[in-house]
């Protein structure tokens, strides 16, 4: 009580100035930013869509009667095999690593994410080139076997499979090991005490849980795979992402690109609404979990080793030897170094990849701050449902959202080159590819600006209000500040996925502007295998920067 | 309330006066027509069970919400109606929020500056005031993390009282501490805001706390404001039998009432005021007593609940009627034994005893 006993005078005597401020009552308001940035994200798609309702027959039954049967089947065809591969490959190691002891276990926690850092076409491109026919592992087997020794061909879904399970695997894994341990730990011991063994809970209890979370893991993987377009290529096995870019970029005939993007299309959609159902249950399922991580059994002898082996041998095939391969060209490339070759270039591309992602990752993480800062104003189902609009870009293949960009900034350019005839500013510049990128990796700044708005709890924000803080100022002073680590993720985030997006960087670049991406690319597929080490390296570096955060905060992925 | 001039000075000094406030939310009706006037200086609790729109009413108060219906007008100034919403920033409103709701990336002194105009140097004098007044000087480089729970609700306290608002609003600003604490901490908050010298509503669904802390307390049900009054009238007087029932603990018993004197189970007990015909009775468990000797009413001893300074008891009438009496610890009575019982003092009666309510 002695602490009121002090001389309060200032207290006692409010001199408040008067209440101001004429607040006029709006009866309406539209959330304006809202509908403004979904309209913008779903333009394309529906436009695209629009396609899709008026198809021209006669090109449809030429694709028919060519390419489309067998692009169509490889499409199916991979999306069974990298569906299958991620799901048994990302399992198998979450339950080894969360439920089992065995050497190196904590290591393989964690570095069995490292893949994520490595975009699949440039995984396709070095496995091809390790087991061509004249690559060093076929060389070989040769020389044991003799010339006629069989081996299967690398030419082949069953090679673009391989690869595309390896690079994508770490997302049903990540899942996996958190529905897992989310689950796992009551659950389970439950199940034991019931006198069920780890095998049989396994199968029983622990797989039927994370349903939803390893098909979620699979969703993502696949729409990865349907995005790529270029490791196809490299192994023969046209999809029809494959085929979109085919006709666009090599007959240069766009009408029948956008007719075959907007069927991608639709099968994206699919993807995307299974995914969506399924993390809404995923997450719904892990809220019972106690957190409560089960505790891990001591492997002993074989099966020690033979888990060791498991993980050693998925962490090398998919990380250790391509980097390995990737290392040893680019020494080659600079002991062997001819003048006026890649030196010449490389500073320039690696310029114009940090500048397009950098700006990319700016505008793409502002428009989310604005997009989830008013979804928190407006705390309305409308605006609920205007950001899941705003956020559906990243299951949609970069070949299709190329085509969707072109389909709504052509006609402005026409318009404007009429008025004011001033060429094809908008198409034939970087505003068509920054207006792709934003489409495609809005939903990753939008997951992470989110998440740590949402650390902000509203009563700070009224708090500051009642303080006399105005809106903007609210913004500025209490939730900027807070959720600086999560913006500064989302644009790491953004800026990785742009330096390894390749499609929409390769169908919608500005002529002349090249980047680090486009140009391993274009090595690669003529097999400069040690030229295209030097981006390629680039871009596996920079994309180890999340896949290290990642790594570090771990358990919360 | 009926008498005019009581009206008019009323109004006068009224420093909130809220009218008619109806809110829904979809097709819930949270609010029924809040009416609630706070002088100036004075002290409110806003007392209700969990869901009745307590903390509905002051978020309007403080404008996060917009009424259906209704107007809001602070210091004579109209802040909400039909044509008008202030914004909240421009009402000088205080607030204190249950979870305190320090700003965690601010330290204790930037946390109490927040609202004050000027600069570092401008803000000083006052952030020191606030920090004596809270008992916290010596404080002020702390994070919010760093406190107990009681210095940050007493940080949360200073943030609020630093720009001077016209109306502090509280909600439920003890639920947070430990029981051991809260005492402690109300008290020391009832001796600030005192003297503060201003206005306060402030929500609870603790009566203990409201009755210790308010000037005037208005019980809420339902969306709606049954009775506002001072504790004492509160207690003894309440306006309705579920008022009576929220605020204490109250037997209800039938009776029949002529003039000042009403017929029940107990026999001729005396009334409050006059009333007539049929009526319930309340009666408050410390105004019956239980008498070793059995001459006159007669009780069977049902149950007992013994808590040291005074014990609760449960009593059966001859006529069925089930009482409950609160007695000092050290009176003796077994379960299953009769005993008598009486009446110590006169009876507060509602008017037209249909139902039964316990
Ligand atoms: N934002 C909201 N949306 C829908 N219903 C709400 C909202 N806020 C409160 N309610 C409902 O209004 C009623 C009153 O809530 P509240 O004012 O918080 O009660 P109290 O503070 O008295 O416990 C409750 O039934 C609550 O469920
Ligand atoms: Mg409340």
């Amino acid at each position: 009580m002695s602490i009121v006993t002090r001389s309060l005078t200032t207290i006692t005597k409010p001199v408040a100035p008067a209440i101001t401020g004429r607040g006029i009552r709006v009866s309406w308001r539209i959330p304006l930013l809202p509908v403004l940035i979904a309209g913008l994200i779903s333009l394309p798609i529906l436009l695209l869509a629009a396609e899709l309702l008026t198809p021209k027959l006669d090109l449809w039954a030429q694709l028919w009667s060519t390419v489309l049967p067998r692009m169509l089947g490889n499409t199916l065809l991979l999306m069974a095999g990298v569906g299958a591969g991620t799901l048994i490959i990302g399992t198998g190691l979450a339950w080894l690593v969360t439920m089992y002891q065995f050497p190196g276990c904590a290591f393989f926690d964690r570095a069995l994410l490292l893949p994520l850092a490595m975009p699949a076409f440039i995984m396709g491109f070095i496995f091809m080139s390790l087991f061509d026919y004249a690559g060093p592992v076929q060389t070989a087997w040769r020389a044991l076997f003799g010339r006629s020794a069989p081996f299967p061909d690398i030419h082949s879904g069953g090679g673009a499979i391989i690869v595309m399970t390896l690079v994508l695997y770490p997302y049903v894994y990540m899942l996996a090991r958190s529905a897992f341990r989310e689950q796992a730990g009551v659950t389970l011991e439950a199940a034991r005490a019931l006198g069920c063994g780890r095998k049989r809970a396994f199968w029983r209890i622990a797989i039927p849980m994370a349903r939803p979370s390893l098909a979620a893991g699979a969703a993502l993987a696949l729409m990865e795979a349907m995005t790529d377009f270029a490791t196809v290529r490299f192994f023969s096995f046209p999809t029809i992402s494959e085929g979109v870019v085919r006709l666009w970029e090599g007959r240069m005939d766009r009408v029948a690109a956008t007719e075959l993007a907007s069927l991608l299309m639709i099968v994206a959609l699919a993807l995307l609404v299974v995914e969506r159902q399924l993390r809404g249950r995923a997450r719904y399922h892990q809220q019972g979990g106690s957190g409560r991580r089960p505790v891990r059994a001591a492997l002993k002898g074989q099966s020690k080793w033979g888990a060791f082996a498991v993980c050693a041998l998925v962490l090398f095939a998919a990380f250790v030897l391509p980097i390995g391969q990737l290392v040893l060209w680019a020494v080659h490339e600079i002991n062997g170094h001819v003048p006026g070759t890649w030196e010449t270039v490389y500073g320039q591309y690696v310029g114009n990849s940090f500048a397009l992602a950098g700006i990319a990752a700016v505008l793409t993480v502002g428009l989310a701050l604005l997009l989830a800062h008013s979804a928190r104003i407006w705390k309305s189902r409308f605006v609920h449902g205007l950001t899941r609009i705003g956020t559906m870009g990243y299951a949609l293949p970069g070949s299709v959202i190329a085509a969707g960009v072109l389909l709504t900034i052509a006609p402005v350019d026409h318009t404007l080159h009429e008025w004011l005839g001033t060429g094809l500013l908008l198409t034939g510049s970087v505003v068509g590819l920054m207006y792709a990128y934003v489409v495609r990796f809005l939903a990753v700044a939008h997951k992470s600006v989110e998440s740590s708005l949402d650390k902000v709890k509203p009563s700070m924000d009224e708090a500051a209000r009642t303080l006399g803080a105005r809106p903007w100022d609210v913004l500025r002073r209490i939730q900027a500040p807070l959720v600086a680590n999560g913006v500064l993720a989302a644009l790491i985030l953004v800026f990785v996925d742009v330096m390894k997006e390749l499609p929409a960087t390769l169908l919608l670049r500005p002529f002349g502007l090249d980047t680090l991406g486009v140009w391993a690319y274009m090595l690669a597929a003529e097999s400069f295998w040690q030229a295209a080490s030097i981006p390629a390296l680039t871009i596996v570096a920079v994309g180890l920067i999340p896949v290290i955060l990642l790594m570090r905060t771990g358990d919360r992925a | 309330m009926t008498d005019i001039s009581a009206m008019l000075t009323q109004t006068a000094t009224h420093t909130l006066e809220c009218s008619r406030l109806t809110k829904h939310y979809g097709a819930q009706q949270v609010l029924r027509g809040v009416d609630l006037h706070v002088r100036s200086g004075q002290i409110v609790a806003l007392l209700g069970p969990s869901g009745c729109g307590k903390t509905t009413t002051l978020r309007l108060i403080a404008g996060f919400e917009e009424p259906d219906r209704g107007r809001i007008a602070i210091d004579g100034r109209v802040v909400t109606d039909a044509k008008t919403a202030i914004a909240v920033e421009q009402r000088q409103i205080g607030m204190v929020f249950q979870e305190y709701a320090l700003f965690p990336h601010l330290s204790v002194a930037d946390n109490i500056g927040f609202g004050l105009p000027g600069n570092a140097r401008d803000k000083a004098g006052r952030i020191g005031e606030l920090l004596a007044l809270v008992g916290l000087a010596g404080l002020e480089k702390r994070m919010p993390h760093e406190l107990s729970g009681g210095q940050q609700q007493r940080v949360a306290l200073a943030r609020a009282l630093a720009p001077q608002p016209r109306v502090l609003l509280l909600d439920e600003p003890f639920s947070n501490l430990d029981t051991a604490l809260r005492a402690q901490v109300r008290s020391e908050v009832k001796a600030i805001l005192r003297q503060a010298g201003i206005t306060c509503v402030l929500v609870t669904h603790d009566q203990e706390e409201a009755l210790s802390l308010a000037d005037e307390i208005a019980v809420m049900f339902d969306g709606q404001i049954a009775q506002m009054a001072d504790a004492q009238t509160l207690y003894h007087k309440p306006a309705t039998r579920q008022v009576a029932a929220f605020v204490g603990e109250a037997n209800f018993l039938p009776a029949m009432a002529h003039g000042d004197q009403a017929a029940c189970a107990l026999g001729t007990v005396g009334l409050h005021e006059a009333a007539t015909g049929s009526v319930d009775l309340m009666i408050r468990p410390e105004q019956l007593q239980l008498l070793p000797e059995v001459n006159g009413v007669r009780a069977v001893v049902r149950w007992q609940e013994f808590y040291g300074h005074d014990q609760r008891i449960g009593i059966a009438l001859e006529s069925g009627e089930a009482l409950t009496v609160r007695m000092d610890g050290d009176a003796h009575f077994v379960v299953g034994e009769t005993s008598g019982v009486k009446l110590r003092s006169a009876a507060h009666a509602f008017a037209g005893a249909t139902v039964q309510t316990t």
